[in-house]
C-alpha cells in the first residue's frame, strides 16, 4: 500500500434499511485518502446512519465493498479485522460505553487491550488529550455519574488516543456546548497532520461554516445517496 | 404446525444450542491452554471475577458450610455410633459431604449470586449495545468477555468446593466434641476421615466442580448474549439461564457421579 492511497473506501456499497438499527444506502462510492477531513453533513431523520458501522467492518454491504487500507473487511480473517479496528478511533452516536468500566477504563480499553505500552504512558497521553478538550482530568467513575458534556468530551479523548489511523466522529458536539468546537478542531487537524483520515458524521449546519475548520472535503446525504459537495 | 413438527422444531433449537454451548466451552478451553497470549484486559477480567465469584462469596459459602458440618457431620457421628458403625465414619462423610454436598451446594450458591449477575450483566450489554462498542474498538467478545469469566467460574468453584468441606468438617468436628458424640481428639478424627478419600475422590472432585462451572459460565453469557432489542427480555434470559444451569449440574453430577463410582 502506497503512502497515498486511501485508507477508507467505499466501492459502490448498498445496505438495506434496518428498522430500528440503521437507515439504508444506495450504491455510494467514495475515498478517503491519507490526512483528509471528510464532513458529511447527515439530513435530519437520517442520523442512523451506518457509515461508521460500514467503515468498521461491523456492517456487511448487501453490495459493494468496504475497503481499509486496500483489503476488504469481508475478505479478512477475523484476527486481522480485530487488528485492524484497533487503529481507529471512534465517537459513536448514541451509547458509546461499557457501564460496568470507569469511564478512564472506557478510554484506555482498546490501547490496554492491543498494545504494550505501559499504563502509566497510556494514561499520561489521555490526560493530556483530556486537558486539551477542556477536562481537568479524566473521569474516574462509572459512565452513568458523568455529565453528558464531559463524557462526550471523554469520548473524544478515546476516539483519539493512540494516533489511530481513522478517526469517525458521529455527530461529537451532540450534548456539548459550542464554544468546545474550536478544542475538537484542533485534534482534528493535528489527526490530518500526522496523515490520519477523518471523517465527521454531523447534522449541524454550524460546523460546516465554522471559520477554523481546517480544508475539508463534503458530502450531505440525499435519501439513500452520500452526495459530494462543492467545498464551501 | 404439528405435534411432530414442533417436536422436530424443539429438538433442532435445543440441539443447536447445545452446539453452540460446546463450541463455546471448546474456544474457552483452547484459549485457557494459553494465558501467555491474554492481553492485559483479559487477565484483568479474569481477577476481577475470580474476586466476585470466589472471595466475595467466601463469608456466605462459610456459613452454609458450618450449618452444613452441624446437620450432617454430627448426625452422621451420632448414627453411626449408635449402629456400632463408627468406622465407617470416615467413609460415609467422604461419599456425602465431598463427593455430593460440597459440589452441588457451591454450585448452586455460585449459580445464584454470580451465574445470574453475568447472565443480566450480558444480555444489558447486548441491549445498550456494548458489544458492538467492544467490537467497533477490535476486542474480541469471546476473550474479553467469555473466556476469563468462565475459568475464574470454574477455578472458583473448585476452591470454594474445597474451602466448604474444610469448615464443614471443622464445624462438624467441634459440635460433636461440644455434644459429646464422636471422636474428641482432633487427629483421630481427622485420620478417620482421611481413610476414606481414594484417588477417585480427587477426580471426581475436580469433574464436579470445573466442568459445572465452566458450563454455568458458558450458559449464563450464552443465555445473557441471546436477547436481541427489549430490556424486558433481561429478566427472561436471567430465569432460564439459572434454570438450565441447574440442569445442566445435576446432569453432570449424575454423569460423573457414575463414571467415577459405578
Amino acid at each position: 500500500m502506497n503512502a497515498n492511497d486511501p485508507i477508507l473506501e467505499f466501492m459502490d456499497v448498498t445496505i438495506t434499511a434496518a428498522a430500528r438499527e440503521h437507515a439504508g444506502l444506495s450504491h455510494v462510492s467514495a475515498r478517503f485518502g491519507p490526512g483528509t477531513l471528510t464532513l458529511i453533513q447527515v439530513a435530519p431523520g437520517n442520523e442512523q446512519l451506518p457509515l461508521a458501522d460500514l467503515a468498521t467492518g461491523l456492517l456487511c454491504p448487501a453490495e459493494g465493498h468496504v475497503l481499509f487500507q486496500g483489503e476488504a473487511w469481508t475478505a479478512m480473517l477475523p484476527e486481522q479485522v480485530l487488528q485492524r479496528r484497533a487503529q481507529i478511533g471512534r465517537v459513536f452516536d448514541g451509547h458509546g460505553w461499557i457501564s460496568n468500566l470507569n469511564v478512564n477504563e472506557n478510554v484506555t480499553l482498546a490501547q490496554r487491550h492491543h498494545t504494550r505500552r505501559p499504563d502509566a504512558e497510556i494514561l499520561a497521553e489521555a490526560e493530556a488529550l483530556a486537558r486539551t478538550f477542556g477536562l481537568n482530568e479524566l473521569p474516574k467513575i462509572r459512565p452513568a455519574l458523568v455529565a453528558p458534556r464531559d463524557l462526550r468530551r471523554a469520548e473524544w479523548i478515546r476516539g483519539f488516543l493512540g494516533c489511530p489511523l481513522l478517526v469517525l466522529l458521529e455527530r461529537p458536539m451532540q450534548g456539548v456546548p459550542l464554544e468546545h468546537l474550536r478544542r475538537l478542531l484542533g485534534a482534528v487537524q493535528e489527526a490530518c497532520a500526522r496523515k490520519a483520515t477523518v471523517l465527521w458524521l454531523t447534522d449541524n449546519d454550524r460546523i460546516g461554516r465554522h471559520p477554523e475548520l481546517p480544508p475539508a472535503a463534503r458530502y450531505a446525504t440525499r435519501g439513500l445517496n452520500l452526495v459530494k459537495m462543492e467545498n464551501g | 404446525m404439528t405435534f411432530s413438527g414442533t417436536i422436530g422444531q424443539y429438538t433442532i433449537t435445543r440441539m443447536r444450542e447445545t452446539t453452540q454451548l460446546f463450541a463455546v466451552l471448546g474456544s474457552i478451553l483452547g484459549q485457557a491452554t494459553r494465558p501467555r497470549h491474554w492481553p492485559r484486559t483479559t487477565r484483568a477480567v479474569f481477577v476481577r471475577q475470580v474476586l466476585f465469584t470466589g472471595v466475595e462469596a467466601l463469608r456466605f459459602v462459610s456459613l452454609v458450610a458450618f450449618l452444613t458440618g452441624i446437620s450432617v457431620v454430627v448426625q452422621a457421628q451420632v448414627w453411626l455410633g449408635k449402629a456400632g458403625q463408627s468406622a465407617m465414619l470416615g467413609s460415609v462423610l467422604i461419599a456425602v459431604i465431598l463427593r455430593e454436598v460440597a459440589p452441588l451446594l457451591v454450585n448452586f450458591i455460585v449459580i445464584g449470586r454470580s451465574g445470574t449477575a453475568i447472565a443480566v450483566e450480558m444480555a444489558n450489554m447486548k441491549v445498550f449495545g456494548e458489544i458492538k462498542v467492544l467490537e467497533a474498538q477490535g476486542l474480541d467478545a469471546l476473550l474479553y468477555l467469555a473466556i476469563p469469566r468462565a475459568l475464574a467460574f470454574a477455578l472458583s468453584v473448585f476452591c470454594l468446593t474445597i474451602w466448604f468441606t474444610i469448615v464443614a468438617f471443622v464445624s462438624g468436628y467441634a459440635f460433636g466434641v461440644l455434644f459429646g458424640v464422636g471422636a474428641t481428639d482432633p487427629v483421630i478424627f481427622m485420620n478417620t476421615v482421611l481413610k476414606g478419600l481414594h484417588p477417585a475422590d480427587v477426580y471426581n472432585l475436580l469433574a464436579k466442580t470445573l466442568v459445572p462451572g465452566l458450563f454455568t459460565a458458558g450458559i449464563c453469557i450464552m443465555e445473557g448474549l441471546s436477547v436481541r432489542y427489549s430490556i424486558t427480555e433481561v429478566p427472561q434470559v436471567a430465569t432460564r439461564a439459572v434454570v438450565r444451569s441447574i440442569a445442566a449440574l445435576f446432569i453432570i453430577s449424575a454423569i460423573v457421579s457414575v463414571l467415577t463410582y459405578i
